[in-house]
Order: structure tokens, then sequence, then C-alpha cells
């Protein structure tokens, strides 16, 4: 059933802010991390949180998206989204520490993670099926140009005010929204309201294993790892969470994420693949503002401005994927793509701290059109094995998949970045001994320099066994970048084979009729 | 060689056509396929039949395919549908093979779809365009749809006809109303609904021997 009102692109506009809303603030905050970074005198592991909280409060709240909307009424819950969302955008703009900033960020994905969802639903409900395809290329933009312009408005809010602009820029999109929602949008009258349960166990054991596991790997690296009892501690929970997570889901009736779907091989395959597309993406989003703006000394309007590039080799190689994907198959283009994005951050792992801007671009580009063909092949193949009944449940365990993968994927990359900071700094400094010549000359051209700059003498030595400890650290931070960057590169390009065996039986289907249906 | 007989029916919108092609169906026993080929086409892609409407017989821009394939979202966003992007020209192929394998195991009436280009060349096949004058059209739609303002639907049947030009052109490479794709051109206006499946019936006998 389909309800016409006369204002329904007053309608689309209200479900378009929100899903802008929602999708910018994916992107928009990486640019801001070393800023916050400051300010909270957060390590880059610690910083993490600020993204993968707001992802996993994500993936927490999907998958009862469905039922929380049926049993408490899609306009209720949609306005009450909002408003939680806007409300904790504040709250993360004034946050006076990092605890707070993650409390506050992990409850605006709560309501973040509905807007996009139910953003589609009611345009589906509210456009004739003559409009639909307009009103979903509507959507299709929305949806696309947050994440493409996040950085770059993050950035420049960051630069020419301060970095909790970012968050409250939400605020009155956000109250408008809420105003639009209440004058133009209408539950269908068809709507049920579904009494039924909710899974609580289900996502609170969800909760703890991948939190445990996320505040492992981001505190290993301090703590020695194994030698650390609290790691310990959280390996354990971790482990516990998650084993009894999957024991839940697979035997209660109506599991909050339908592990049983795992049985098809290829979803699950396909599943793993686009956990290996989400480690590479939201570590490599993560970690390139740092790169830009510590080491090369962009500022965040810049790094921003550096990742459009993917944005747009991601929106032509999307299209391009999906055209041709019944002709080239999923396993041509999801090969391709992960090849193409083996190269680009391998490219990116040569980098030296004297790059230039079309350095950083083409590995960039390349990234883009290797995320667009790998998204658009896996996300269509994935769920073409799975029976109808399931499709639901299925894409929403694939989405959980993937920001599961992704925010771990962060999770490491911070810790191989400062373990490899401290291991290439050891390696390095073992060479900066004054038995080397070019140590004492180096040291020699610095106390000139000092001097002339009319430094004081007594302070000159000190002066310059900093200057020279900072070349090291730099040095160390950029190789350990670039040995991160391979990382990932070696994760697509092992990943290259078992995109070969993802099949999609639909694709060039015959069209085998029976004939008793057509007498 | 073809051991069933084939009859498309292209027809305008508000012309009577699809009351012609059922009718003649009827009268000489054969299957009347219209909307079971699209709900073939669903059920082959494990598909909603009424999401997938909205893409038959339609061809869209460039913008409106592009746009199309970033319902999926980016590969940031945390919500990706259930369903896949469809393409015009992919739904197209599909359809058209599920018509060729209708007609290759039934007697059938094949309504719309590019039939008549796409049985263009088979033996036992005929094909019938079906139109009537814009005025007469747009009575037939306002009494169908209960409506007393002309303009709504005379807008409707403007929209349709342009809507399957395009469809057919871009598909096919024809033009929709060239009399030369069809065996029988038949204004349904001049005698009438009832005369008018009449006389197709006679021509198709004829026709088909």
């Amino acid at each position: 059933m389909e309800s016409y009102k006369p204002h329904k692109w007053l309608v689309a506009v209200t479900v378009m802010t929100g899903t802008l809303m929602a999708a910018l603030d994916t992107s928009i905050v990486n640019v801001a991390l070393p800023h916050m970074s400051g300010t909270f005198g957060a390590s880059i592991e610690e910083i993490t949180w600020v993204s993968t909280g707001y992802m996993l409060s994500q993936v927490i709240i999907m998958p009862i998206i469905a039922l929380l909307s049926s049993r408490f009424g899609r306009k209720r819950f949609y306005i009450f989204s909002v408003a939680l969302f806007t409300c904790f955008s504040m709250l993360c703009g004034v946050a006076w520490d990092l605890s707070s900033m993650v409390i506050f960020r992990i409850v605006q994905g709560f309501g973040g993670g509905t807007l996009i969802p139910l953003s589609q639903a009611i345009l589906r409900e509210t456009f004739p099926k003559e409009e639909q395809a307009t009103a979903m290329s509507l959507y299709g933009l929305g949806v696309i140009l947050g994440p493409a312009f996040g950085p770059t408005l993050g950035g420049w809010l960051t630069d020419n005010y301060s970095w909790p602009w970012i968050f409250y820029i939400n605020v009155p999109v956000g109250i408008i929204n809420i105003l639009l929602i209440m004058r133009f949008i209408d539950d269908p009258p068809y709507l049920v309201r579904e009494k039924g349960k909710l899974d609580f166990t289900g996502l609170f054991l969800m909760s703890v294993g991948i939190g445990a596991l996320q505040i492992m790997l981001e505190k290993g690296e301090q703590k020695d790892w194994f030698a650390s009892n609290m790691i310990k501690y959280l390996a354990v929970a971790a482990f516990i969470g998650i084993v009894l997570f999957t024991i839940r889901e697979l035997t209660t009736d109506r599991p909050a994420v339908n592990l049983r779907i795992l049985k098809d091989i290829n979803f699950s395959l396909g599943s793993c693949l686009g956990g290996v597309l989400g480690m590479g993406l939201f570590s490599s989003i993560f970690i390139l503002p740092l790169f830009l703006q510590q080491l090369l000394g962009y500022p965040a309007y810049d790094s921003g401005l550096a990742l459009i590039p993917r944005s747009i080799a991601m929106a032509i190689a999307m299209p391009i994927g999906g055209k041709t994907y019944n002709k080239a198959g999923p396993q041509a283009l999801i090969a391709l793509g992960l090849f193409v994005n083996a190269v680009s951050f391998y490219l990116l792992s040569r980098l030296s701290l004297t790059v230039g801007y079309w350095d950083i671009f083409f590995p960039q580009f390349l990234q883009g059109l290797g995320f667009g063909f790998i998204f658009v092949s896996l996300s269509t193949a994935v769920l073409s094995t799975i029976e109808k009944s399931l499709l639901t449940a299925a894409s929403g365990l694939y989405n959980v998949i993937r920001q599961i993968f992704g925010s771990v994927g962060i999770a490491l990359a911070a810790t191989f970045l400062t373990r490899g900071e401290n291991l290439y700094r050891a390696l390095l400094v073992e060479h900066v001994t004054i038995f080397r010549d070019v140590v004492p000359e180096s040291l020699h051209r610095l106390l000139s320099l000092l001097s002339s700059q009319g430094a004081n003498v007594s302070g000159t030595d000190l002066e310059a066994l900093k200057f020279l400890e900072r070349m090291v650290m730099k040095q160390a931070s950029m190789l350990a970048y670039n040995h991160v960057f391979f990382l990932i590169a070696a994760l697509f390009l092992l990943s290259v084979p078992l995109a070969f065996l993802v099949r999609d039986p639909q694709r060039g289907k015959g069209a085998e009729v029976m004939r008793e249906e057509y007498d | 060689m073809n051991k069933y007989a084939a009859i498309t029916v292209s027809r305008q919108m508000g012309s009577g056509g699809t009351y012609i092609g059922y009718q003649v169906a009827k009268a000489l026993g054969f299957s009347y396929v219209d909307r079971q080929i699209l709900r073939r086409a669903a059920s082959l892609l494990n598909r909603d039949e009424v999401s997938l409407e909205e893409y038959e017989e339609k061809s869209s821009g460039l913008i409106q395919n592009l746009l199309r394939t970033f319902l999926l979202g980016t590969p940031e966003t945390a919500y990706i549908p259930k369903e896949r992007p469809i393409y015009d020209k992919d739904l197209f192929l599909l359809e058209s093979k599920i018509i060729n394998e209708i007609v290759d195991k039934h007697n059938a009436v094949i309504m719309g779809r590019c039939g008549f280009c796409l049985l263009k060349d088979r033996p036992k096949t005929v094909h019938l365009f079906i139109y009537a004058p814009r005025d007469y059209r747009t009575e037939r739609i306002m009494k169908a749809d209960s409506t007393a303002d002309p303009r709504e639907a005379q807008a409707r049947i403007d929209e349709s006809d342009r809507r399957r030009t395009k469809f057919i052109r871009d598909m096919v490479g024809t033009e929709w109303t060239d009399a030369r794709n069809y065996h029988l051109c038949v204004d349904s206006s001049t005698v009438g609904l009832s005369e008018s499946v009449q006389m197709v019936i006679g021509f198709v006998k004829k026709a088909l021997g």
C-alpha cells in the first residue's frame, strides 16, 4: 500500500536532512581527531574510540530498528532518534574529557544508526510507484554526499572555528528536522504495532564481547599485551562474550542477529570479504588524516580535501561496477577491486616526508576505484543466495560484520602505528651515535643554524638534540605509517583468491518458465 | 520449427489494447501473458513484484541510473539495504528471455514489453498495434479513473506515450509507432472495441493459417 501526500517533496527534504546528518557524521570526525587528541591529551589508540564508539553503537541498534519502530510508531521513533542524535551531538561538542566524549558519541550513534534505514522506508511509502525511482535517486544522492564532503566540511570547521563545531552544526539542522518531521510525516495507517520480544540478552553479550575486544586492542600495546592482567581479563571477557553471543543467537527463537544465515557458504565468504573491505576502508579513513596533519603538517581542511579524490573515484566506479556486474560477474569485479586497493595501499606505503599533493591524490583515486568495484559487486553477490524471507536479516548481519571488522581495523591500525613508531625509533636511534660522522656534522649544522637564528648559546646543544630527536621521531612515524599501509595492502592482496569463490546464481539468470504458469 | 503461435500486442494507454488482447487470447484459446512476466522476473531476481514494477518498461536517464547505484549507500555507511539496484536494461533483457521461453512452450498473446521487436522474425507470429486519438483515450481514462478532470488524464496519457516511446527507442532502437513494425495497426476508436476484437481475430486466424 502507498500513501501519496501532496507535500511529498517536503517529506523528501525532511528525511534527506536526517540521512545527510547521519551519513556526514561517519566521516566528518576523522579529520578532527588529531585536534581532539590534543585537547583531551589522548593517544592515537585512545582517540580511536571517538570513531569506533559511534560505529559500534550503530551495530548494536541496527538489528532492532524494525522492532522498535513498529512497537513505538515510526514517526515517534524517528523523532526520538533525531532528538537523541542532536542532543548528544551538542554534548559531544562540550565534552570535557575523552571518557565523556566517547560516551556521548556512543549514544549519538544509537540515534544516527536509525536515521538512514528509516528515511528510506518513509520515502518508499510517501512516493507513488511511478516516482519511486526518482525518490530513491534523491536518497542515494544524500547517502553519497555525506561521506564525500564530510572530511572537507569537518576540516573547514575545525580550522576556522574549532573541532566542537563539527558537532554543534548538527544542532540547528536537527531541530529543524524535528519540526519538519512533526509537520509533514505521518505513520501509514496499515503499520502494524508489533509486540515482539527484543533479544536484549544477545545484544548485551555482543556489546560485552566486541567492547572487550576493542578495549583490549586499544590498550594492548600500552600494557605490553598479555604481560598485563587487565589485557588477560579483557581477552577472556571478549572470548566468553562472543562465544555466549554466538550460542545465544543460534539457539534463541528471535535472535537480534541471525547467525544461522552463516550456514550459507556464499554469504559467509562474502561477509568475510566485507570484513576485509571494512578493515581496510575504516583503518585508512582513520590514519590518513593523522598522517597528513601530524606528519606532513596539512591543516585539517587540506587533509579533508585530500580525501575527496577517493570519493570521486568511488562515485565513478560504483555505477560502472553496477552496470557491468551482469556481464563481468562478481568474481572479476571483486578481485579487480581488491587488487587495485592492494596497489593503492602499496603506493601509500612508499610515501616519504617530502611527498606532494599528487603523491597522495593518485593512491586515493585508485582506492576509490577499488572500493567502488568491491562494494557494489560484493553487496549484490553476498545476498544473492539468500532466500527472500531472510534477506532483511542477512543484510543486517552483513552490515554488522562490516562495521565490526571496520572498528577492529581502526583499533589494529592505531596499535600497529604506535608499535611501529616505538620499534622504528629504537632502530633509527641505534644509528644516531657520535661514532657516525654524519651525526656530529648534522649537530654542528643545527647548532650553527640555531645560533644564527638568535638562540641563547648556552641552550643550543639541548635544542639541537631535541631537534634531532624530533627528526628521528618523525622519520620513525613515517616508517610506521608505511608499515601499516603495507599491511593493509597485503590484506587486500591475500584476499584476492577468495573473490573467485564468491558467486551469484541470479546473475544472467535463465528464464525457465513452468508450463502450468501460463496455461 | 515453431510449434506454437504468438501474438504481440503493443498499445497506447487508453486505447483499449489490453482489453482487445485479452479477448483475442480468450477467443483463440491462447495464454494471455502480461503481469505474469513481471511476476516471473521478480521471482527470478528474488525481489518484490511491486518494487520491481517501477523499473518495468522504463528507460532511465544517465543521472537516474547513476543515482540508482548509490541506493546501496557507500562503503562507509552503516546501513546497506537488502535490495540490489536494478537497471532498466537488465530487467528488459530478463523479461525478453522470459517472453522467448513462454512462446517456445505456449500459444500466447504477449502484452507490450517490445514483444514486436523481440519476436520480429519469428514464424507463426503476428504483431499488433492498438492506438486511438488522444481525446478518445482521455475519455476512457477519465471513466476508468472516475475523474472529472481531463487534464489529469491527458497528463497520464502523455507521460505514458513519452515513456514508452523512449523505452522502445532506447532498448531496441526503433520507433514504437512505426507501422512497419506491425502486421496490423488498429484505431480502436473507429469501430469500437468489440468490433476491433472481431477484426483482429479474423486477421490473426488468416495470418496464422
